[in-house]
């Protein structure tokens, strides 16, 4: 058999136990380790299996992972989420639609200190939702604008995908950073457009006492989330800045969390040790799926798979564009099926060689990959922002929630487009502050 | 099982203390750097130590709550017996792997002994970044192991899955 047909039959082995249950993880290990093994023998491939685990954990950069994890999750327990969005109700008072306005905006300013999607999603259905019943706004409208606005964490940095992305690519996680701000800041304006849209076809969503608050109130409103502002500029800004590298910016953030959520916030000793077990759990479970997709990967180098795809694409001519709309078209596909993780780790080894060869920047596809990872949490059958509000809002039926979200999933769409278009939208920033 | 969940439950809190010495670590080479423009030496090697044993010695509480990403999709077309048996099916392949993995991993760690080496800056041995891998991982299998034998034991068939 030759060493593209085992290429093959690895990836289908490994889709039919990932979809039989078998762990992602596990799955991606045993068939790297197996196919390895088969392509260069049992010795190369054990000690390549032995000797991954120690790699990958004693990479450095790696330890951005735990650190964004704990301040996301520290400032999620602190309270952080309820006062921006607050904030940003006061801010947006008065306009047409002002709570799921304030519910985008809020998202947006969450996953400035929080990398994880359902995370902000699930803390903003608690805060926003049961607000926007009270003010009689429709469900759709309401878990809408939350599944939407939750995606945002992984776009907007810090976020854990990029991160993961930058390892299995091997790109700076500084640069993918920089260049997820601004598509995240065009997405939140599109998300919020989409709002915009919905009230003005049928007012009936979102019923407003129509008074407006005066300018001085909303600056009060603005500035009591001069923590969060705060946590986001010396993490961030340090990071684009050039002082602190992704490590230092990530630690000093956990650390600003902690001691801003014990002075300021609602954080008590019992909720930080609740926060660092889920930090270590989530931390383990996404590490121990990077050590075993690490595996995976040097299996497919081995099978020369991504060679074959260059060449491919090279004999039926096909356009820069036309390959890359097919990859979002096949991206949007899987994200049907498979998380978001576990698509970036699976298929970045097997197309960044293509991606690349075609003349993109790895930066601009890792921004590519992660809004079409947000698609994937938002979309019907299986997106996972949906199923975590469905869990916090019981008596919305799925259908309202899935109904509600269908005009949401216009604008990672038209993001998608511009970014095809126009990839000066994520790497402007970049090359500015990396040059 | 009880002996084996305190165990767990110990290692989470080395994990924890271990994140948090990342922390203290990080900051204090931050502040040298800024204030004094002296870097502390070795700064990276640590981090590099607490992030190993950050990682695996949280790893067996994973295992034991089963907090693998799990893709579910098949529940909805399946029988609840057929998705008890994928389940168990999913532990088999899980236990084998990490017995595979667990005998690749000795070789190397065993090397790190018979050829001893210090890491560059920080003077610290390469083997011990590998006692928390081999510790973390024993357990991995151990409750891996002692989860399967509880689901196949007379007592408890029949168990919700």
């Amino acid at each position: 058999m030759s060493v593209q047909a085992i290429g093959l039959v690895g990836i289908a082995a490994l889709l039919v136990l990932i979809f039989a249950r078998v762990p992602v993880g596990v799955a991606m290990g045993l068939v790297g380790f197996l196919g390895y093994a088969s392509i260069d023998g049992w010795a190369r491939a054990l000690r390549v299996l032995g000797q991954t685990p120690y790699d990958v954990s004693t990479t450095y950069t790696l330890s951005v992972v735990p650190l964004f994890i704990l301040m996301g999750d520290v400032a999620l327990r602190s309270g952080m989420s309820a006062k921006l969005y607050d904030a940003a109700r006061s801010m947006f008072h008065g306009v047409p639609g002002s709570q799921a306005l304030a519910t985008v905006g809020a998202c947006a300013g969450f996953g400035a200190i929080c990398g994880s999607s359902v995370a902000t999603a699930a803390i903003m259905t608690r805060v926003a939702v049961p607000e926007m019943r009270r003010a009689g706004y429709d469900d759709r409208l309401s878990t809408g604008s939350v599944a939407a606005g939750g995606s945002l964490g992984i776009l907007i940095p810090p976020s854990i995908p990029f991160v993961i992305y930058a390892l299995i690519a091997e790109q700076s996680v500084s640069r993918l950073f920089a260049a997820g701000l601004v598509p995240g800041l065009v997405l939140t304006a599109l998300y919020m457009l989409t709002v915009v849209a919905i009230v003005l076809s049928y007012p009936a969503f979102a019923p407003e006492s129509g008074e407006s608050r005066g300018w001085r109130e909303r600056l009060v409103s603005a500035l009591s989330i001069w923590d969060v502002a705060l946590l986001f500029g010396i993490t961030i800004g340090g990071l684009y800045s050039g002082w602190l590298t992704p490590t230092e910016a990530a630690a000093v953030g956990a650390l600003g969390a902690v001691v801003l959520g014990f002075a300021f916030g609602e954080l008590t000793w019992d909720k930080l040790v609740e926060s660092v077990a889920d930090t270590i759990r989530t931390t383990g479970m996404l590490l121990l799926i990077v050590i075993c997709a690490m595996v995976f990967s040097y299996f497919i180098v081995q099978t020369q798979l991504p060679k074959i795809l260059v060449d491919w694409a090279k004999h039926w001519q096909l356009s820069p564009i036309a390959l890359m709309v097919a990859l979002v078209v096949f991206y949007i596909v899987l994200g049907c099926f498979m998380d978001g993780l576990g698509m970036i780790l699976i298929t970045v080894p097997v197309f960044l060689p293509l991606v690349i060869a075609s003349g993109f920047d790895p930066v601009w596809f890792g921004v590519i990959l992660v809004v079409v990872i947000e698609l994937g949490l938002i979309h019907p059958p299986v997106g996972m922002n949906i199923f975590v509000i469905q869990a916090q809002v019981p008596d919305v039926p799925i259908l309202s929630i899935y109904k509600g979200i269908l005009p949401f999933l216009i604008a990672p769409m038209v993001l998608l487009a511009l970014l095809i278009a126009f990839p000066k939208i994520a790497l402007w920033l970049p090359s500015l502050l990396y040059k | 099982m009880a002996k084996l969940e305190s165990l767990t439950g110990a290692l989470l809190w080395v994990s924890g203390a271990c994140l948090f010495a990342i922390i203290a670590v990080t900051m204090c080479d931050v502040l040298a750097n800024n204030l004094l423009k002296r870097p502390i030496r070795g700064t990276f090697e640590v981090v590099e130590l607490l992030l190993v044993t950050v990682i695996f010695t949280g790893l067996p509480e994973i295992f034991r709550q089963q907090l693998n990403i799990v893709v579910d999709v098949v529940d909805h077309f399946v029988s609840p017996t057929m998705r008890s048996r994928l389940i168990m099916l999913g532990l088999v392949v899980t236990l084998a792997f990490l017995c595979v993995l667990g005998y690749a991993m000795i070789n190397p760690a065993l090397d790190t002994v018979r050829y001893p080496e210090r890491r560059q800056d920080s003077g610290v041995r390469t083997s011990v970044f590998w006692i928390p891998v081999l510790i973390g991982h024993a357990l991995c299998i151990a409750v891996t192991a002692t989860d399967l034998y509880r689901r196949f034991s007379p007592s408890h068939a029949g168990e919700q899955l």
